[in-house]
């Protein structure tokens, strides 16, 4: 059984309508962050949400850890929907499920130091019987994550990019969790401190049998530590599927351009990358059909009218284009 | 619980800010000001050299003298001992009126801020509601009701500055709440009291302080209306406010009466204003490194 599951979640932002824009007569403003999208992460994965700036992938984050509350759907962790928990099994589940945010150091209060940020997660659950221990359970989760003891005293903009991201690490891990959601965890990092944390992250996935749902649009980080990715368009997936099937063989063409994107040594000068016309749409308003007609080179006299639905197109590997799918 | 490691960590915080403001020399003068005047309010009867209220009519508006070092006001009692009394109301007020406004400040904008909807409505409604009316006129119904002491003009002082606390309370929480701090801890599983006293309430002192320091004088200057117009102190009690107002009428026989009072206002919020100054550089976590002030 998948340790969590997404079914046909949907997460929209209702814009306070305008006077003005009732004015207009232009019906109620709603931001489809998230539209309809379905994957399941088992155990020890590494399920990789890849996709443009503003197309939901932090929606999708927020919403597996129930922070935002989705208008449809249902994500179930082991097996039981996380929105009908009761106060118990939230405050277990919290446990069990951490999240690591994008920027190292706006995520960690400034006016804490880092032995306070770490154990802050023992005293939310009641875990600090007598904290003499506690100063070596903070210890021992810097050593973890390759910080020396003396980091405990500081504050976070005492530190840098890499050791602050390392001390947001060791919170998430300070409960022993099952499940990371990881949003962006490389974004302004030296390339040098990036392969660093990603092999921290892969080291303590492989001790701690860690699931990772990671957000990136670093394509590069994807390919080198998931198994499992999907392509978002618009609040929708696109493709879905095994990592390096995807790599090897992109099918859907937003999918085709998006990978065309990362530097490769061997196409430097061959110019092979693909450059979409136009800029995405707006969720408010998202095309009809197919969400990515408007862009597609490929567009058919079907895109603009129906939409495709995720199919499998070989295994491991599920599309949602007139490209594969039979209307 | 003293030996604990909770309770080591905080006394670490606590003497870091103490080793900063050591330092600052707003520290020394605000505090040695804040405690001249704590110190006068509490031993008054014994520094005052005459009694404030003995009248000497024959030396009226004298100038300073060895026996009257500040002089003597229109019915000849002896300025320097009057503005010694008059420190404990200038105390009481300021610090009973400030407590009272930057307590229910707090309470009302954090709540508003965090709750939001319907409970962020109804206490923003109340904060225009007190704001709505002239403070003067407020503050005259409100003393009407309750009669005039100066219990009720600290209690009423407070209720009528409350809202500028809870809007700027309220502002700077509605833009705390958003940062990625927060969520990080509600991921983590705390609940509201939590991040609201543990994260949001530290992030947002700082402009309560600065605020606070501004303040003290202005709840100087509104006793000193009220027990003008005989709504405050009620007399022979004297304050500095009372005596500014005394002094006026005699600007141009006896201009230097009107100085004292004024310079115990003006270095009062001096002193307060600079120690709030002070902490409040102690309180932020880059204070105490080079190139920061």
């Amino acid at each position: 059984m998948a340790l969590v599951e997404i079914d046909n979640l949907k997460t929209y932002f209702h814009k306070k309508n305008s006077i003005f824009h009732k004015m207009l007569d232009k019906g109620p403003l709603t931001v489809r962050a998230v539209d309809g999208i379905s994957f399941a992460v088992d155990k020890k994965d590494t399920f990789a949400l890849v996709g443009e700036s503003g197309c939901g992938k932090t929606t999708v984050a927020r919403s597996v850890l129930r922070l935002v509350e989705p208008d449809a759907g249902s994500i179930k962790f082991k097996g039981k929907d996380i929105y009908n928990f009761t106060k118990q099994e939230i405050k277990e589940f919290r446990r069990n499920a951490q999240l690591i945010l994008q920027d190292p150091r706006s995520s960690l209060n400034p006016r804490l130091i880092v032995e306070e940020l770490i154990s802050e997660p023992f005293y939310i659950h009641g875990l600090v019987d007598n904290d003499f221990d506690l100063l070596n359970r903070v210890w021992d989760l810097l050593d973890t994550v390759g910080l020396s003891k003396r980091f405990s005293e500081l504050f976070p903009h005492e530190l840098s990019g890499g050791q602050a991201r390392r001390v947001g690490i060791a919170r998430a891990l300070a409960l022993k969790p099952e499940f990371i959601v990881c949003d962006e965890p490389t974004s302004g990092l030296d390339v040098s401190i990036m392969s660093a944390v990603l092999n921290l992250m892969q080291e303590l996935q492989d001790k701690y049998d860690l699931t990772y749902l990671w957000i990136s649009h670093n394509l590069q980080v994807v390919r080198h530590i998931s198994n499992k990715i999907g392509v978002m368009y618009l609040g929708k997936l696109v493709e879905l599927g095994n990592s390096e099937k995807i790599f090897s063989n992109p099918l859907h063409p937003y999918t085709k351009a998006l990978f065309s994107s990362i530097h490769r040594v061997e196409d430097r000068k061959k110019n092979k990358r693909e450059i979409l016309p136009g800029e995405v749409p707006s969720p408010i308003n998202p095309p009809k059909g197919c969400s990515f007609n408007p862009r597609c080179k490929y567009r058919m006299e079907i895109c603009p009218k129906k939409e495709p639905q995720l199919e499998e197109e070989s295994e491991n590997q599920l599309v949602s284009c007139w490209l594969y799918n039979q209307p | 619980m003293f030996n604990s490691q909770r309770f080591f960590r905080l006394k670490k915080k606590f003497m870091r800010i103490i080793n900063i403001m050591k330092k600052d020399y707003r520290t020394y003068l605000g505090g040695s000001i804040i405690l001249i005047i704590f110190l006068s309010a509490a031993f008054a009867p014994w520094i005052a050299p005459h009694n404030p209220y003995s009248t000497d009519v024959v030396n009226r508006l004298q100038g300073p003298s060895l026996n009257n070092p500040l002089g003597t006001d229109s019915v000849g009692r002896d300025i320097l001992s009057r503005l010694i009394f008059a420190a404990r109301p200038a105390v009481y007020v300021a610090f009973g009126g400030l407590s009272i406004s930057i307590f229910f400040g707090l309470l009302l904008g954090l709540t508003a801020a965090y709750l939001g909807g319907i409970i962020d409505r109804l206490i923003i409604l109340f904060f225009d509601f007190v704001r709505a009316f002239p403070p003067l006129i407020l503050i005259l119904v409100l003393l009407a009701i309750i009669g005039p002491s100066l219990i009720s003009v600290i209690i009423i002082l407070g209720i009528t500055i409350m809202p500028r606390y809870g809007r700027v309370i309220r502002a700077e929480t509605l833009s705390e709440k958003e940062e990625d701090y927060v969520e990080s801890a509600r991921s983590l599983g705390a609940g509201k009291v939590r991040i609201v006293y543990k994260h949001i309430l530290p992030n947002i002192f700082a402009s309560v302080l600065v605020l606070g320091g501004m303040d003290m004088a202005s709840m100087i200057m509104w006793e000193a209306g009220l027990s003008f117009l005989g709504l405050g102190l009620q007399p022979p009690l004297s304050s500095w406010g009372v005596m500014l107002q005394e002094s006026y009428q005699y600007i141009q026989t006896a201009p230097l009466m009107i100085v004292w009072p004024s310079l115990a206002i003006m270095l009062t919020m001096l002193g307060f204003s600079l120690f709030a100054e002070s902490l409040r550089v102690a309180l932020n976590p880059k204070a105490g490194q080079e190139g920061q002030k």
